[in-house]
């Protein structure tokens, strides 16, 4: 598509260059009402390149933490990463983890109960013992039905529901106003992104990711997290160019691998409703 | 792709064929990936209803069951020539907010009409709110051509009358299409059923709307968004909602009017000297006074105008009706002042378009409204014609929006 150009009136927006000030409106605009926040990082290309966003919003490092949930079973690639460039961009990182339930370890079987207690329970505790209003997440819409019907400003009740039966209005760009002290916001900048676009993102401004997503031996992860639960799809695709025109094509969703979403009917509400991200 | 990407809305009356078509269309553009369809057949077996295109966007589990949309969802295509994100609209007016969320967001809308049923309650709900949002580029589908067999006469008389109701809003319509959602007719492909009809398919109507108007040659707007302090001079960030930045460049702080210059304009990792509307960046200034979040930089030949009373047309959201007295918010950009309506001086039924009465001092949930409004504090407007981002403006309530509405006058 089209790279940054000129005309006699200064500078063309390119898609990738609306959806990247967008994001970077959000991501101020969060700040503005709640400087106790913080941004969740899987460790994934999406929260990868929302951290990108978050940099140029505050030009370096960001103002608040960095919260890695950490089930314990991630691949070994994603706890590397994490560590070198959580030292080379200056992060204030916070580790959310379970070491209680991963004892008991859960069943892989269950895993609405899996999911539940090693990420969504996780959380919960780190965002009661920080008193977090706010948490930026880099869902987007084109990921999972139920992640389309999302607002950029998401309100997560006192027990973490998420009531979206009855969502705000969001018009304008004003989002939500204040939460209250006993719910916080799920803030969500890079809800208009696609995969494709994340990639071409990614490429544009020389991004870097984790390396499972580059194909080794015809197979590749489109979509990472915990070693478990993750399997990788068949491509050759091993740059970013090849990622790039792989996904113009492609007719698989970007999910396919993840079991979380397959389990059964609804899974991914049912996860959502109770606070999963 | 040689055309910008563009976001279009779905609209009108419920069971009109809204997530019909937007599921149909995601189909025949072959933006479905693999298994989606399966997918729909295994969660149908366990909910035990008839699939649906309109499956393919109603995720929730009550949507299903009840088959009908609650919030709006969004969704990707692409035509030939550009990417479409759609937006699907719910047609009860119980999920107005919602309704508005998706229109707000879009650069065009197709307001769909059952050829049988004819323009219905939330199809002139729809679109005299399409009207207040100030979106202009409306298509209208006339949709389930198949039940009446194909018949011209049918659409003539439902394209007539929508024909009327968006020439009562002051719009027009860019195209009138016959289609069927269900049957993927004058969709993507010109149906062989419709043959009579010579005008666009709904995919070359889409494809021949102008992209939205760039604002770099209005007037600059810059409503500060918020305040970077670091060693010297704080950075000022914000969004350039009109016109242009520039080092060097001499501009007012309103709403106290006060002159300021430019030091510099600045993006992360980037060297930059000046920065065009829609651009998120940094500046220093040169400043009499301290700069605060809520502020506008504008061009001094045509400054906006620090305003207490407004006149305004707003639309009701919230389920609680407005009482005389209610403290309201106003926020306009990233400007906030307490607020309450002075004065309704009309109340308007926006599924009848007829006026409720004068003077009136409560409004309903969903109703149309010509108000004054009194702010505590000068507010930064324009009028929402001549610059939309300081000429609409929403109202909050116990911390939620409760209405929205757009910027007619400056009232003395």
């Amino acid at each position: 598509m089209q790279e940054h150009a000129c005309n006699e009136n200064g500078r063309i927006m390119t898609d990738l260059d609306e959806l990247e000030n967008k994001s970077i409106y959000i991501i101020r605009e969060a700040y503005a009402r709640h400087r106790n926040m913080a941004m969740l990082w899987s460790i994934g290309k999406d929260s990868t390149a929302l951290l990108w966003l978050v940099r140029k919003a505050f030009f370096g490092p960001p103002p608040f933490p960095v919260v890695h949930i950490d089930t314990g079973r991630k691949f070994k690639e994603i706890y590397e990463f994490r560590d070198r460039f959580a030292a080379e961009w200056n992060l204030n990182l916070l580790i959310a983890r379970s070491d209680r339930a991963l004892e008991a370890a859960p069943s892989f079987a269950d895993k609405l109960a899996c999911c539940t207690e090693l990420k969504t329970n996780a959380l919960k505790r780190m965002i009661a013992e920080r008193r977090f209003a706010a948490l930026l997440l880099a869902i987007r819409r084109d990921e999972h039905g139920i992640r389309a019907k999302e607002r950029f400003f998401s309100p997560r009740d006192r027990s973490f529901q998420w009531n979206y039966l009855d969502q705000p209005a969001e018009l304008w760009d004003q989002y939500g106003g204040t939460a209250d002290s006993d719910t916080h916001l799920r803030i969500h900048p890079m809800l208009d992104w696609r995969e494709l676009d994340i990639w071409r993102y990614i490429q544009r401004e020389g991004i870097p990711v984790v390396s499972l997503y580059f194909a080794r031996n015809g197979r590749r992860f489109r979509s990472i997290g915990c070693e478990c639960c993750c399997q990788p799809v068949e491509s050759n695709a091993a740059t970013l160019d090849e990622i790039v025109e792989e996904l113009r094509t492609t007719r698989i969703a970007e999910r396919a691998g993840r079991a979380q979403d397959k389990e059964q009917a609804f899974m991914m509400q049912k996860l959502r409703s109770l606070g999963y991200m | 792709m040689d055309l910008h990407w563009l976001r279009i809305v779905v609209v009108g009356h419920v069971d009109h064929g809204k997530s019909t078509l937007i599921g149909r269309l995601l189909h025949d553009s072959g933006a479905l990936p693999e298994g989606r369809l399966d997918d729909i057949a295994r969660a149908d077996a366990a909910a035990n209803a008839a699939p649906e295109w309109a499956l393919l966007l109603d995720h929730f589990h009550e949507e299903r069951e009840q088959e009908r949309t609650i919030d709006s969802t969004q969704a990707f295509f692409a035509t030939g020539r550009r990417v479409y994100r759609i937006i699907d609209a719910p047609g009860h007016r119980e999920f107005l907010k919602n309704m508005v969320t998706g229109a707000a967001q879009a650069d065009a809308a197709v307001l769909v009409i059952d050829v049988e049923a004819g323009v219905m309650e939330q199809t002139r709900r729809h679109a005299a709110l399409l009207a207040l949002l100030g979106q202009t580029r409306v298509i209208a589908a006339v949709n389930k051509m198949d039940r009446v067999g194909g018949r011209s006469a049918e659409f003539a008389r439902a394209a007539e009358s929508a024909a009327d109701l968006l020439a009562q809003m002051n719009l027009r319509a860019h195209a009138v299409i016959p289609i069927s959602a269900q049957l993927g007719w004058n969709l993507a492909v010109r149906s062989e059923a419709l043959a009579w009809y010579d005008g666009p398919t709904l995919f070359e109507a889409l494809d021949s709307l102008p992209p939205p108007e760039p604002q770099s040659h209005r007037p600059l707007r810059f409503p500060v968004q918020d305040v970077y302090p670091r060693e010297g001079r704080p950075r000022v960030v914000g969004r350039v909602e009109s016109g242009r930045v520039a080092k060097g460049q001499a501009v007012l702080l309103l709403p106290d009017g006060v002159p300021v210059k430019i030091l510099s304009v600045e993006r992360f990792l980037e060297s930059r000297t000046s920065a065009e509307a829609g651009e998120c960046v940094g500046l220093t200034l040169e400043a009499p006074q301290d700069v605060r979040r809520g502020m506008v930089l504008c061009d001094p030949s045509f400054p906006a105008k620090a305003a207490r009373r407004l006149e305004a047309n707003m639309f009701w959201l919230a389920n609680a009706p407005w009482e005389q007295g209610d403290a309201l918010l106003l926020r306009c950009a990233t400007q906030e002042a307490p607020a309450r309506i002075e004065r309704v001086i009309r109340r308007v039924n926006s599924a009848t378009l007829e006026t409720i009465e004068t003077d009136a001092m409560r409004l309903e949930h969903a109703e149309v409204a010509r108000v004054v409004l009194e702010l505590a504090s000068p507010v930064a407007v324009d009028g929402f014609g001549d610059c939309p981002p300081l000429g609409r403006f929403v109202l909050v309530k116990n911390q939620t929006v409760c209405a929205g509405g757009t910027i007619a006058a400056i009232a003395q």
